[in-house]
């Protein structure tokens, strides 16, 4: 197998602050501007590249072991990502300008990572280099994606909207756990002397776009059936893709089983 | 919003997060060796343990907060604190004690149960489906009961299943665990928040102390007889200055008017 460049993680952290940011503003700027609500599965290309981003943040972590499973570091990655979330939100609501709202949250979230993972070096001593920098990472994309997926869920991520239409509803709960199942499932699955980054991201693309289809479904109760079918119809094209590509690189790095037939009856 | 309400959500939060931390050090965990009955403890990661006790402790802690605000459990005035969102100001606080302890009470219960069946049940598979004698190969005597165990584990393994010591460790490891999040929870939903915005800040600051608590322990221990329990200032450390940090954010978002 030819060796092939690692992404260097902090271009993929600025893929995925930048462009995550972009899309979720596009897709509220469009929204609110055409007062329309098909433009919200712009936010999901933000979730995606938001999960890309702390996928490849998780597997830099857990490839040192931690010893407790790689699921725990995405739900602690929600767990920090969710208050400060909400905080950021809600000081771009109180300021009056919501575009104000998601840089906060970002900037609270970056804040807050940064204290859980000199906790967890410092205190905690578990002696891993890129604890650290992972931390501040992870819980910035879990910041992005909860937005990211609030978009493209209820169409706009505004305080007031994500209390009333994602909390109050109750469809926080599949926020929280499918939200982050595509940014702890890749490295979990594909973890071994084996890894390769481009096949384990290849699968953070896929699971984040099976989270979009879901995402979309639940769109129906929040925005309508168009916004919905938009966000369902492009993730399943698009998820169809990412599971070929996945599908290509899982045989390329795959070992042939050769059937040799059973063995002989007698010795010869 | 008057300061020293912030400063009490602050507390709370922080005392909340370092009783669930703490409560995580009992827990007999097990991983994945323990799924296959050949370490002690309960076969599953801490989080995901954390997260059942915790979820459980919720369920329970909202029914009876419920229950109190519909007046089915009489309890004057604490639906009116709720409202105007002044539970936990100093008269507040006074004036409902004992409520706030019988909604932590009910987290306790419903986090203990959780725990209790999760580590009972299991015992029954693996002593009649797996066949193997419930024993810790931690300790040599059961400090609960003193029966020999060393002669009773599997060579290559790690003890099996979930003997007498460790059910008395998840017990009082829900009973923290409980009583941390019924108290997250409360506090938050005392201080304005809706129910599922409490809820699931709760839940998230319950997960970040569990995690936080299961890496000091590396994944696995076995309950307070465990070497590994000496760990435990570590994770109060830890543990308070996280939860800290995620009250001053909860308390924030209070004084900006929730």
């Amino acid at each position: 197998m030819t060796e092939v460049k690692e992404y260097d993680w902090n271009m993929l952290a600025g893929i995925g602050i930048v462009g995550g940011l972009i899309f979720i503003y596009a897709a509220y700027a469009l929204n609110t501007m055409m007062n329309v609500t098909y433009f919200s599965f712009l936010g999901a290309v933000g979730a995606i590249l938001a999960v890309v981003w702390g996928a490849d943040a998780v597997r830099r972590i857990c490839k040192y072991g931690i010893g407790t499973g790689v699921p725990s570091i995405g739900m602690l990655a929600f767990g920090m990502g969710l208050l400060a979330t909400l905080l950021g939100l809600k000081i771009g609501d109180y300021a009056g300008v919501v575009y104000v709202g998601p840089v906060a949250a970002l900037a609270i979230a970056l804040i807050q990572g940064a204290i859980i993972g000199y906790l967890a070096n410092a205190v905690l001593k578990m002696k891993i280099p890129t604890m650290q920098l992972g931390m501040i990472f992870i819980a910035g994309a879990a910041s992005i994606i909860l937005m990211g997926f609030t978009v493209t869920m209820a169409g706009t991520f505004t305080y007031g909207d994500m209390i009333t239409k994602v909390f109050n509803t109750g469809f926080i709960a599949p926020l929280f756990m499918i939200g982050a199942l595509p940014m702890l499932h890749p490295f979990n699955a594909c973890l071994g002397p084996d890894e390769d980054q481009r096949r384990t991201l290849t699968l953070a693309v896929e699971a984040s776009l099976l989270s979009t289809i879901m995402f979309g479904i639940f769109s129906i109760a929040l925005i309508n059936v168009v916004s919905s079918a938009i966000t369902v119809v492009l993730g399943l094209i698009a998820w169809a893709y990412a599971y070929l590509a996945y599908f290509k690189k899982v045989k390329e790095s795959g070992v042939p089983v050769v059937g040799t037939g059973l063995l002989p009856k007698k010795e010869a | 919003m008057d300061p020293i309400t912030l400063a009490i959500v602050v507390i709370g939060i922080a005392i909340a997060g370092l009783l669930v931390g703490i409560g995580v050090h009992f827990v007999p965990v097990g991983g994945a060796p323990a799924a296959m009955a050949q370490a002690t403890g309960i076969g599953t990661g801490t989080t995901m343990l954390a997260m059942s006790s915790g979820a459980l402790g919720l369920i329970s802690a909202g029914l009876v907060t419920q229950e109190i605000m519909s007046g089915k459990i009489t309890y004057s005035g604490f639906s009116q604190a709720v409202q105007s969102g002044t539970l936990f100001s100093l008269s507040g606080l006074q004036a409902n004690l004992l409520a706030i302890v019988l909604i932590v009470v009910a987290g306790i219960v419903g986090a203990m149960l959780m725990m209790v069946i999760l580590a009972v049940m299991a015992n029954v598979l693996y002593a009649f489906a797996i066949g193997v004698p419930l024993v810790s190969a931690k300790v040599k005597f059961d400090p609960i009961t003193g029966d020999r165990q060393d002669l009773y584990v599997t060579r290559g393994t790690e003890g099996h299943g979930t003997p007498t010591v460790a059910v008395i460790s998840s017990l009082i490891g829900g009973l923290l665990g409980g009583a941390g999040g019924a108290l997250c929870y409360i506090i938050l939903y005392g201080s304005g928040f809706s129910i599922g915005t409490a809820a699931f800040v709760a839940i998230g600051i319950f997960f970040v102390n569990s995690v936080l608590a299961s890496y000091n322990i590396t994944g696995t221990i076995e309950g307070f007889h465990d070497p590994k329990f000496n760990r435990v200032p570590r994770a109060i450390i830890a543990c308070t200055i996280a939860s800290f940090v995620l009250g001053v954010w909860a308390a924030a978002l209070i004084f900006l008017g929730v």
